[in-house]
């Protein structure tokens, strides 16, 4: 985690714009159904004492201003997403060059204990994963918790004791939550892990295909790599 | 559609997990719709006073029981749905492994390994979200309109329904446009990091070539070329997503600007009640999550589809290299060896490699050929393997046509030492018995001891257990060598060839090998190929290949007497080895 607050350093004012702007959109989000609620209220429910003329005239302002709130919710919305993927991407390009160096930086005998294909996906398929988490998973994290934030005032101002009475069971939730997550990032290791090793037969089998067809070996050689495939299977089930 | 046609046939083979899962979808939606109904009824309840305490929980009964029906339901299709896309891949990936056994050597020249990686990693990934999760997506997402629009309009307005859902044909149009633009985006995203791993791949692997010529800067600059390549692709998918994505949400925007500007109208008219106008607000918004996982199943499909035809350029190569369907059964091999104007071409050459060449060898004869690199020796020993077709007639194996003589049989009777010893990450024992069914350690000792390795594989911690590298690493040249070497005699097969194989291992072992090989290969044909004089002096035939033909033939006596291209190279190396020993003198 340390790591990672590093390589998001030099991009931390794109950042701090990026947190700006989904603040902003969750207003524009939030506010958006109050439009229409109060042109229900004001013009729709109260046109008795308005006139159908004024009250129409009312709805029109209210759409003028749902249309206007549309076009700057679009904007925050694209800009927000746009800067995160480009943090994301020039992390994840910082990382491959300083994993690429590193490794090429290291001793040869290095190279005689992990297979390459372990090393291969260090630089293309890690990295990849980290990206995920910097354009999808943080955006989400960031954008739910002020969500949620927005949600318990709103429950709060409703009613107070309502509103802590279902606060009871937030402990709950989140204990069940971290359970569930313990358990899917053991299963989550134990299926990496089966994926490298498959990675490494294959990449080792297809550069020693040669040899496999000169030893005539196809049926022996296909029936390791069906098990190593049905270890992967059986993981993924878990 | 073709990318259609390919994946259909894998999931009509689970097309019952597919039709439970789907079934499962609906009635999860139908439930769905139900709980909002019953805290309706509580609701009404209370507010009529018509409901009593015991009413309510019979209701919060009726509402948990529907929990535990969607918890149920969610487990069921995930299982159905999920499974049924796990399993696919499985197949997927276990066809494509057979089939790439199948295919030949060319192939592999013209395929890098990263290259044909991806497609089991990235690709085989994508299709699997195709064919998984995004049919779940597509599947709730239908299901849910349907029933949404259904309600809005017999519950609310036809007309108003009509107007308010126009701008959701536009989302299926954009998703159309979009998704071809980005199935063409990923195409090339897909590609950049397949190189980038290729990169990767042959950089780590030629490590030792890289520090040796002290080219770490170059791989580095190398490598940020492809990495920026990668990111731009990236960015180039991004760019479009975040563009898209959002439009997505102004374009439902507008549906509801339609509900208020029209609705509104509608109500104040007096046309839909105010509560109607309210209902049909909420209905709008229950359309928005449908929409959105729509969009997303677009997007795995076109990805998916993507992936699927890079999977399909596998399968579409045929394989070169086949058993004709006139082959005759054979067992074991004597090792007579004709060829008969042999002429080859390399795919995609002018020029043949071999040209016009004729030699009997019985069994039992050791046959060398030399010449310099790129004269075609090796091509030479490939084409016995039978790793490249020759037309009918050219090579004969006991008499018998190449081309008759099943590839398994033949290759079982043939023992190879191929020049770059590849060995793999395994134990030394299984390195050295894998052309065999067995691991008798007898007959391995056997095969070691030949090669002049059986003392340095004791001498390591773990013995014959010693794991090597992934491409043999912890073994030097010579060792690396003389395993191959042992590994191909452990066949003991009637026909062995040595391609080059004596290249890293010092004079004396040398002569100590082959004078093994003398006593153990009485009355089998060996085949040795080299460049030094000295390794194939003592060979029954010689023959000498130069620009892809036969220009002298004969044993070390007969060639030196012509006084030609053998006599030449003798004494050059004659003088280059007395230079050598000079050198080491002073």
């Amino acid at each position: 985690m340390k790591r990672l607050l590093t390589y998001l350093k030099p991009h931390k004012w794109m950042m701090l714009l990026a947190s700006i702007l989904v603040t902003a959109l969750i207003g524009v989000e939030l506010y958006k159904p109050i439009i229409i609620g109060n042109a229900i209220d004001d013009y729709i429910n109260g046109f008795g004492e308005l006139g159908t003329e004024a009250a129409y005239y009312g709805i029109l302002r209210a759409g003028v201003l749902y249309a206007l709130m549309l076009l700057l919710g679009f904007l925050l919305n694209a800009s927000n997403t746009w800067i995160l993927q480009k943090v994301g991407q020039s992390i994840i390009y910082k990382m491959r060059e300083e994993v690429f160096t590193h490794i090429h930086s290291l001793s040869v005998n290095f190279f005689n204990t992990p297979p390459v294909g372990k090393l291969v996906t260090r630089v293309s398929n890690d990295t990849e994963a980290v990206n995920e988490l910097f354009s999808q998973i943080l955006a989400k994290l960031f954008k739910n918790s002020v969500k949620i934030i927005g949600f318990a005032v709103v429950m709060l101002s409703i009613d107070v004791r309502m509103a802590l009475y279902s606060f009871l069971l937030l402990p709950f939730v989140t204990a069940l939550t971290f359970f569930f997550r313990y358990m899917s990032r053991k299963a989550y290791r134990l299926t990496r892990n089966r994926i490298t090793e498959l990675n490494t037969f294959l990449s080792e089998h297809i550069s020693g295909m040669k040899l496999i067809q000169i030893f005539a070996r196809e049926k022996e050689k296909y029936k390791e790599f069906e098990w190593k495939s049905e270890l992967l299977f059986k993981a993924n089930w878990r | 559609m073709e990318q259609l046609r390919f994946i259909m046939q894998y999931i009509k083979r689970h097309k019952w997990q597919y039709i439970g899962g789907i079934v499962t979808l609906f009635i999860l939606d139908f439930a769905n719709l139900y709980i909002p109904k019953v805290t309706g009824i509580i609701t009404d309840g209370l507010a009529a006073h018509t409901i009593d305490k015991n009413g309510v929980l019979k209701n919060i009964g009726i509402i948990l029981a529907i929990g535990f029906t969607l918890a149920v339901g969610r487990f069921l299709w995930r299982y159905f749905i999920f499974g049924a896309s796990r399993s696919i891949e499985h197949e997927i990936r276990d066809n494509m492994f057979a089939h790439l056994e199948t295919l030949d050597v060319e192939y592999y020249n013209e395929h890098k390994t990263g290259d044909l990686m991806t497609r089991f990693t990235s690709d085989l990934n994508a299709v699997r979200m195709a064919i998984g999760p995004a049919v779940i997506a597509a599947f709730d997402a239908i299901v849910m309109t349907v029933m949404v629009i259904g309600q809005m309009m017999v519950y609310v307005n036809v007309k108003l329904t009509l107007v308010a859902i126009i701008p959701m044909v536009f989302i299926a149009i954009g998703e159309l446009y979009f998704g071809k633009i980005m199935q063409k985006y990923f195409l090339e995203r897909q590609d950049a990091v397949s190189e980038l791993t290729d990169f990767v791949q042959e950089s780590f692997s030629g490590v030792r070539v890289v520090k040796a010529f002290v080219r770490e800067r170059s791989q580095i600059k190398a490598f940020a070329e492809a990495n920026a390549k990668a990111k731009t692709k990236n960015l180039k998918i991004a760019k479009l997503q975040s563009i898209v994505m959002p439009l997505l949400d102004v374009v439902i925007g507008i549906s509801s600007l339609i509900t208020l500007l029209y609705g509104g109208y509608l109500a104040l008219s007096g046309e839909i009640t105010i509560g109607r106008f309210v209902a049909f607000n909420q209905y709008i918004t229950m359309l928005v999550w449908p929409m959105l996982a729509c969009g997303e199943a677009i997007n795995m499909f076109s990805q998916g589809g993507a992936g699927i035809r890079r999977i399909q350029e596998v399968f579409e190569e045929q394989p070169e290299i086949a058993d004709r369907a006139d082959v005759e059964a054979v067992d074991r091999i004597k090792g007579d060896i004709r060829l008969n104007h042999l002429t080859f071409i390399h795919r995609g050459h002018s020029e043949p490699t071999l040209k016009d060449i004729n030699l009997d060898i019985k069994a039992g004869t050791t046959l060398a050929v030399i010449g310099r690199t790129g004269n075609g020796k090796s091509t030479l020993v490939n084409l016995l393997l039978h790793l490249y077709n020759t037309k009918p007639g050219m090579i004969f194996i006991d008499g018998k046509d190449i081309n008759s003589i099943p590839l398994k049989a033949l290759r079982e009777n043939i023992a190879y030492v191929p020049q770059d010893n590849f060995l793999f990450s395994d134990t030394l024992k299984s390195n050295i018995a894998f052309g065999t069914d067995d691991e008798e350690m007898e007959e391995i000792i056997r095969a070691t001891k030949i090669a002049c390795i059986h003392d340095n594989i004791i001498d390591f911690p773990n013995g014959y257990d010693t794991i090597v590298g992934e491409r043999g690493v912890t073994l030097s040249g010579g060792q690396k060598q003389r395993s191959s070497i042992a590994r191909a005699l452990k066949k003991d097969a009637p026909i062995l060839i040595l391609d080059d194989a004596l290249s890293a291992v010092d004079t004396d072992t040398e002569e100590q090998i082959l004078k093994n090989l003398k006593e153990n290969r009485c009355g089998k044909t060996t085949i040795l190929i080299a460049h030094r004089i000295s390794t194939i002096q003592n060979a029954d035939i010689i023959l000498v290949l130069e620009d892809g033909e036969a220009r002298e033939c004969g044993n070390h006596k007969e060639l030196m007497e012509l006084g030609g291209i053998y006599k030449d190279m003798f004494e050059k190396q004659q003088l280059e080895a007395a230079k050598n020993l000079a050198l080491s003198a002073t």
